[in-house]
C-alpha cells in the first residue's frame, strides 16, 4: 500500500503498540490485561505495519515469529519447573518481594507464565499472518 | 527362566545380523541359542523329576490378579524339551534348506520369535501371561505361514490360520476372564486346587465351550482343522515344527494344563474325547487320498492331533499317559517326516507322491531316516509308536463310558495310519519309477536332524527307561498325584494285542487294494466334500467385508452436510425429551434487571446474526459477522467483563484482517440448494435454537453445588497474588488449562504453516 | 435480562446450525464463528450476570466484594475465544488451500479423502 500517510504513522504506531503491550502485560496480574491482551496487541500493532510495508515486514520485526514460539515456550517451561524445584507441584506460583526504599515489587513465576504467554501468542499469530501474506504474495 | 525365553527373543533380533554376517552357517550359529537354553532346562530336569515345581512371578498388573509369572513342573519340561530339543535340530536343517533362499534374516528371526513364543506358552504360570504367548504364537506363526509372501496362495493360507486361530483365541480370553471372575485367580498355581469351585459354577458350561473352542482351532481339530493343510505353504522347516513340536501342541498343552482344573466332567470327557475321535478318524481318512507329501502328512497331523485331544478327553491316568507318549513319538516321527520331504522336494523339485519312485539307491540315509519314522507313525515295532499305540488301546479300553467309540475309532483311523505310511515309503522309495534327473543326497544339514530324530526314536523304543521319569512328572503334573510310568514292548497276549494285529492286517490288506480302494474313495470324495470348509469359510469372510464394505458406505456417504443434520438431529431430540421429563419453569426469581441499552445491543446482534444467514454477499456476510463479534465484546463490557471484551474486540479485528486477506482468492457465495431444502434445514436449525435459549433459561435456575469460583475469588489475592481474578484464574489456579491452551493456537499456527509452506516446497521441486 | 440473553443464544446457535448445513465452504466457516460466539456467550450467561461489577479485588482490601461476576466462566470463555481464533484460521486457510486445488466450493463433491493429488 503505498498511501505516505499510512506509511508513516505505522513507522511510527508500531513500537508504541509494543511498548504499550508490555505495560498491558505487567500490570495485567492486577488491572486489566495479561498475556493474552498484550500478545494480540503486541500482534496487531506488527501485523498493521507489515500490512503497508508487505509480508517481508514480519519477518523483519524484532525476532522470527518462530523464535518468539521458541521464546514463549521456554518461560513456560521455567515457570512450571522452578515451582517443581521447590518440590511444589508443577506449575505452583512461586513470589519474592523485593523491597527497596519506596518501592515494593512483586515478583512471581505467574508473571514469566503470563510472559510466555505473551509471546507465544505473539509467535503463533504471526506465524499465521506471515504464513498467509507469503502465500497470497501481499506487497 | 524369564532370561531363557528372553534369550531366544534376542536371538530373534540378532538373527538378520547373524544371515547377513554368516551367510553360510547362520542356522547353525542361531541353533545355539535355543541349545543352550536346552542345556539349562535339562539342568533343572532333575528337581523337576522329583515332582518339585519351579515358579517366579514378577509382578505386573497387581489390581487385576495379572502377572508375568513362571511355572515349570513335570508338563511343561515335557514340551520345553521338545519344542527346544526339536528347535534346535529344525534350525540347523533350516541352514541347509534356506541357503539359497531370499530373506533368510526375516526367516530365521519369525523362528526363533516363534519358538520363544511357544516356549512362554508351556512355561507361563498365568493365565494372561499364557494367553499372551497364545496369540504371540499366532501372530508370528501367521508370519512364517506367509513367509513367501509373494505367492497370493501363501498369503490366503496365512490369513486364513490366523483367522481361524484368532477366533479361538478370542474365545479361550473370555473363557480366562470368566475363570479369573469366578475364582479370583489367574494364577494356575493358585487355580489347581479350584475344582470343585470351578466346576461347580453355573457358567462352568460357557466356560468350558469357549476354552475348547480355543483349544480346538489352535489344535486343528475337527470343524477347524482346514487351517492346517493350508499352513503347508510355509516353507518345510516351518511345517516341521509348526507340526511336530509348536503351535499345534498349545491345544494340547492347555487342555493337560487346564484338566486338573476342569476336567473329570461329564461334559468335558464327552467333547473332548468326541470331537477328538471325529478328528483322528477324518485326518486319517483324509490322508489317504492326497497327492502332496506334504498334504500327506498334515492330515496325519490332524489326525495325530485328534489321538491326543481324544486321550486327555478321556482323561484316565492310562489315557492321559498315552497321550503324553504319544506326544512325544508323534513330534519325533513327525518331524523327521516333514524334514525328509523337504528334503525330497529341494532334491527332485516335486512334492507330488505320484511322481516320485526309487529314491532307496539315491538317498540312503533319508531313506533309512523315513522308514524308522513311518515305523513310527504306523505304530509298529521296534519304534516308540508301537509301544504308545499299545497305551492307546490299553487307554481305550478301559475308557469310563466310551470305550467302545474310541476303540472303534482309533484301530480304524490306525489302520488308516498303517496304510498310509506303507504308501508313503514304498512309493517314494522303492517303486520303481524313472525319475527325469539323476538324484544325489543331500548335503549332511539336510539329513542330520532327521536321522537324528530317527535314531532317537528307536533307541527311546529300546531302551525306553530314561523316558519313565519324564513322563511321570508331566503325568503327575496333569492328574495332581504321581503315579509310577513303565513303558515296555511286550504285554502278553490280550486283547490290545489282538487290536494291533488287527490294525496292521486292515492296514496292509488296505495297501494291497490301493489300486482299487484309492480312486473309488476319491470319488466319494468329490461326492462327498463337495463343500469344502475352507471354501465356506472364505466365503463368510468375503461375504463379511461385503457387508461391511455396505454398512461402511451407507453410513459414512461423504456427505458432510448429512453427518452435521444427523448430529444436529439426535442430539437435539435426545435433550429435549429430557427437558421435556424436567418440565418445571420459574421465570422470576433471580434475574437481574432488564438493561434497556444491553437489549438494543442483543437485538443489532440477532439482526447481524439473521443478516449473515441470509446474504448473498460475502462482503457484507463478512462485516455483519464482525457487527455480531462487537455486539458481544460490549455485552461482555457491560457485564463485568473486561478483559473478555478487550480480547474479543482484538480477535475480532485480527480475523476480519485475515478474512480480507484471503477475501479475493475465496469462491462468491452460490446458490446450491432448493427452497426446501433451505425450510428443511432452517426448521432444524431452529429446533436447535429454541433449544439451546431453553436450556440457558433452565440451567439459570440449578445450583447443583458449590461453585468454585468463590474459592478462587476469596484467595485470589491472598495465594495468587494478584487482583485481576480471572488473569490469577489463567496464569496460577487453572495454569495447566492455559498451557494446554497456548499449545493448541501454536499448533493451529504450525499447521497452518505447513499447510501452506509444503505445496511451495512441490512447487520448486 | 437472562431471557433476552437467553433468546440471543438460541439465534446464534440457529444461524450457525443454518450456516454449517449450507453446501457452500465459506457458510460452513461463517457457522463455525457463530457456533463460538454463541457458546462463549452461553458460558457467561451460565455464570449469571452482574452488571458492571467487574471481577476485581478493590485495592486496599484482600478478598472481592460480594455480588462481583464469577471470573471463572470468564476465565474459560477467554481461552476459548483465543482458541476459536486459532481454529477459524486454520479452517481459512484449509479452505483456501482445499479451493485453490479442486476448484470447487460445494461441499458435496468432497465425498473421499484420497480423490485429489
Amino acid at each position: 500500500m503505498n498511501s505516505i500517510i499510512l506509511k508513516i504513522t505505522a513507522k511510527y504506531l508500531k513500537p508504541v503498540f509494543i511498548v504499550f503491550s508490555i505495560y498491558v502485560l505487567l500490570r495485567g496480574h492486577n488491572s486489566p490485561g495479561g498475556g493474552f491482551i498484550a500478545g494480540l496487541l503486541a500482534s496487531s500493532g506488527i501485523l498493521f505495519y507489515s500490512l503497508t510495508y508487505g509480508s517481508d515486514a514480519i519477518n523483519q520485526t524484532y525476532l522470527k515469529p518462530k523464535s518468539f514460539i521458541i521464546l514463549g515456550l521456554v518461560g513456560i517451561l521455567l515457570s512450571a519447573t522452578i515451582g517443581f524445584l521447590a518440590s511444589k507441584p508443577l506449575l505452583t506460583g512461586v513470589w519474592h518481594t523485593f523491597k527497596t526504599g519506596l518501592f515494593e515489587v512483586k515478583v512471581g513465576t505467574p508473571l514469566l507464565f503470563d510472559s510466555g504467554v505473551y509471546f507465544l501468542v505473539i509467535g503463533s499469530l504471526l506465524t499465521i499472518t506471515s504464513s498467509i501474506m507469503e502465500e497470497i504474495e501481499w506487497k | 527362566m524369564l532370561l531363557s525365553v528372553l534369550s531366544i527373543f534376542l536371538g530373534a533380533i540378532l538373527a538378520s545380523f547373524v544371515a547377513k554376517k554368516f551367510n553360510k552357517s547362520a542356522g547353525i550359529l542361531l541353533a545355539i541359542i535355543p541349545l543352550g537354553s536346552l542345556g539349562y532346562f535339562l539342568s533343572l530336569y532333575e528337581k523337576v523329576r522329583h515332582g518339585e515345581v519351579l515358579a517366579i512371578t514378577y509382578s505386573w498388573v497387581d489390581t487385576l490378579n495379572i502377572h508375568l509369572s513362571f511355572y515349570l513342573d513335570g508338563l511343561s519340561m515335557l514340551f520345553v524339551l521338545l519344542i527346544l530339543g526339536i528347535g534346535v535340530l529344525i534350525l540347523v536343517y533350516s541352514n541347509g534348506y534356506m541357503l539359497h533362499h531370499e530373506g533368510k534374516g526375516k526367516f530365521y528371526s519369525y523362528m526363533l520369535l516363534f519358538m520363544g513364543a511357544m516356549l512362554g506358552l508351556v512355561l507361563a504360570g498365568n493365565l494372561i501371561t499364557l494367553y499372551v504367548f497364545w496369540e504371540l504364537t499366532g501372530i508370528t506363526s501367521f508370519l512364517l505361514i506367509g513367509f513367501k509372501h509373494t505367492e497370493k496362495s501363501a498369503r490366503a493360507a496365512a490369513l486364513q490360520a490366523l483367522l481361524v486361530t484368532e477366533l479361538g483365541g478370542l474365545a479361550l480370553l473370555t473363557g480366562f476372564i470368566i475363570i479369573g471372575n469366578i475364582s479370583n485367580s489367574y494364577e494356575i498355581s493358585e487355580l489347581l486346587n479350584q475344582h470343585e469351585v470351578l466346576t461347580g459354577h453355573p457358567l462352568y458350561t460357557p466356560m468350558l465351550l469357549l476354552i475348547l473352542l480355543g483349544a480346538f482351532t489352535k489344535s486343528a481339530q475337527f470343524p477347524f482343522h482346514f487351517w492346517l493343510p493350508s499352513a503347508m505353504k510355509a516353507p518345510t522347516p516351518v511345517s516341521a515344527y509348526l507340526h511336530s513340536a509348536a503351535m499345534v501342541n498349545a491345544g494340547i498343552y492347555l487342555l493337560a494344563r487346564l484338566n486338573p482344573m476342569l476336567g473329570n466332567t461329564d461334559m468335558w470327557q464327552n467333547y473332548v474325547t468326541l470331537f477328538g475321535g471325529i478328528t483322528m478318524l477324518a485326518g486319517a481318512y483324509l490322508s489317504l487320498t492326497q497327492k502332496d507329501l506334504k498334504a500327506i502328512l498334515a492330515y496325519v497331523t490332524i489326525s495325530a492331533l485328534g489321538i491326543l485331544m481324544m486321550l486327555i478327553g478321556i482323561g484316565t491316568f492310562l489315557s492321559v499317559k498315552a497321550a503324553l507318549l504319544y506326544l512325544v513319538v508323534h513330534a519325533l516321527y513327525k518331524a523327521t517326516l516333514f524334514m525328509t520331504a523337504g528334503t525330497i522336494d529341494e532334491t527332485t523339485g516335486t512334492r507330488n507322491i505320484d511322481e516320485l519312485g526309487g529314491l532307496w539307491k539315491a538317498m540312503p540315509v533319508t531313506m533309512v531316516a523315513s522308514i524308522l519314522a513311518l515305523l513310527s507313525m504306523a505304530g509298529l515295532p521296534p519304534m516308540l509308536g508301537y509301544i504308545s499305540k499299545e497305551f492307546i488301546y490299553e487307554a481305550g479300553k478301559q475308557a469310563p463310558g466310551v470305550s467302545d467309540y474310541v476303540l472303534v475309532c482309533s484301530v480304524l483311523a490306525n489302520a488308516f495310519m498303517v496304510a498310509i505310511s506303507i504308501i508313503y515309503g514304498y512309493k517314494i522309495f522303492f517303486r520303481k519309477k524313472h525319475l527325469n534327473k539323476p538324484i544325489t543326497e543331500a548335503g549332511a544339514t539336510f539329513w542330520a536332524g532327521p536321522a537324528l530324530l530317527a535314531v532317537f526314536s528307536l533307541i527311546l523304543a529300546l531302551f525306553p527307561k530314561p523316558l519313565e521319569p519324564l513322563l511321570e512328572s508331566a503325568l503327575g503334573a496333569v492328574k495332581v498325584v504321581p503315579i509310577k510310568v513303565e513303558l515296555k514292548f511286550w504285554h502278553g497276549f490280550n486283547v490290545v494285542f489282538l487290536l494291533s494285529l488287527i490294525t496292521v492286517t486292515v492296514g496292509v490288506l488296505l495297501f494291497w487294494g490301493r489300486k482299487q480302494v484309492i480312486p473309488f474313495l476319491e470319488k466319494i470324495n468329490a461326492r462327498l466334500f463337495k463343500i469344502e470348509l475352507a471354501h465356506v469359510f472364505n466365503k463368510t469372510i468375503t461375504q463379511l467385508v461385503s457387508l461391511a464394505k455396505k454398512n461402511t458406505s451407507f453410513f459414512q456417504h461423504g456427505y458432510y452436510r448429512i453427518y452435521i443434520m444427523v448430529i444436529f438431529i439426535v442430539a437435539s431430540g435426545l435433550v429435549w425429551y429430557q427437558l421435556y421429563r424436567t418440565w418445571t419453569w420459574q421465570f422470576t426469581e433471580g434475574l437481574s434487571p432488564v438493561s434497556y441499552y444491553a437489549t438494543a445491543i442483543v437485538v443489532a446482534i440477532c439482526v447481524a446474526a439473521v443478516a449473515v444467514a441470509i446474504s448473498r454477499s460475502r462482503l457484507v456476510a463478512i462485516i455483519t459477522i464482525g457487527v455480531a463479534g462487537f455486539g458481544i465484546a460490549l455485552l461482555y463490557m457491560i457485564y463485568g467483563a473486561v478483559d473478555l471484551a478487550i480480547t474479543q474486540v482484538f480477535v475480532e479485528v485480527l480475523t476480519l484482517v485475515l478474512f480480507i486477506m484471503i477475501f479475493h482468492k475465496l469462491p462468491a457465495f452460490s446458490k446450491h440448494l432448493s427452497r426446501t431444502s433451505k425450510t428443511r434445514d432452517a426448521v432444524i436449525a431452529l429446533t436447535v435454537g429454541v433449544l439451546m435459549a431453553a436450556l440457558v433459561i433452565k440451567a439459570d435456575h440449578l445450583n447443583l453445588s458449590y461453585p468454585v469460583s468463590n474459592y478462587i475469588a476469596q484467595n485470589s489475592y491472598e495465594e495468587g497474588h494478584g487482583r485481576n481474578i480471572v488473569n490469577v484464574i489463567l496464569v496460577d489456579f487453572r495454569a495447566f488449562d492455559t498451557l494446554g491452551e497456548v499449545i493448541v493456537i501454536t499448533m493451529a499456527s504450525l499447521g497452518i504453516f505447513s499447510l501452506l509452506k509444503i505445496k511451495k516446497s512441490k512447487t520448486t521441486n | 435480562m437472562e431471557i433476552i440473553f437467553a433468546i440471543a443464544i438460541g439465534v446464534l446457535y440457529a444461524v450457525s446450525v443454518y450456516l454449517l448445513l449450507r453446501r457452500s465452504i465459506v457458510k460452513l466457516i461463517l457457522g463455525i464463528m457463530f457456533l463460538s460466539n454463541a457458546t462463549n456467550l452461553l458460558l457467561f450467561t451460565s455464570g449469571g450476570l452482574s452488571k458492571g461489577k467487574p471481577a476485581f479485588i478493590e485495592k486496599g482490601s484482600n478478598v472481592p466484594e460480594p455480588g462481583i461476576a464469577d471470573p471463572l466462566p470468564q476465565a474459560l470463555i477467554l481461552t476459548a475465544i483465543v482458541i476459536g481464533f486459532g481454529i477459524i484460521a486454520f479452517t481459512l486457510v484449509l479452505t483456501y488451500k482445499y479451493y485453490s486445488k479442486t476448484g470447487t466450493e460445494d461441499l458435496d463433491k468432497v465425498q473421499e479423502t484420497d480423490q485429489f493429488e
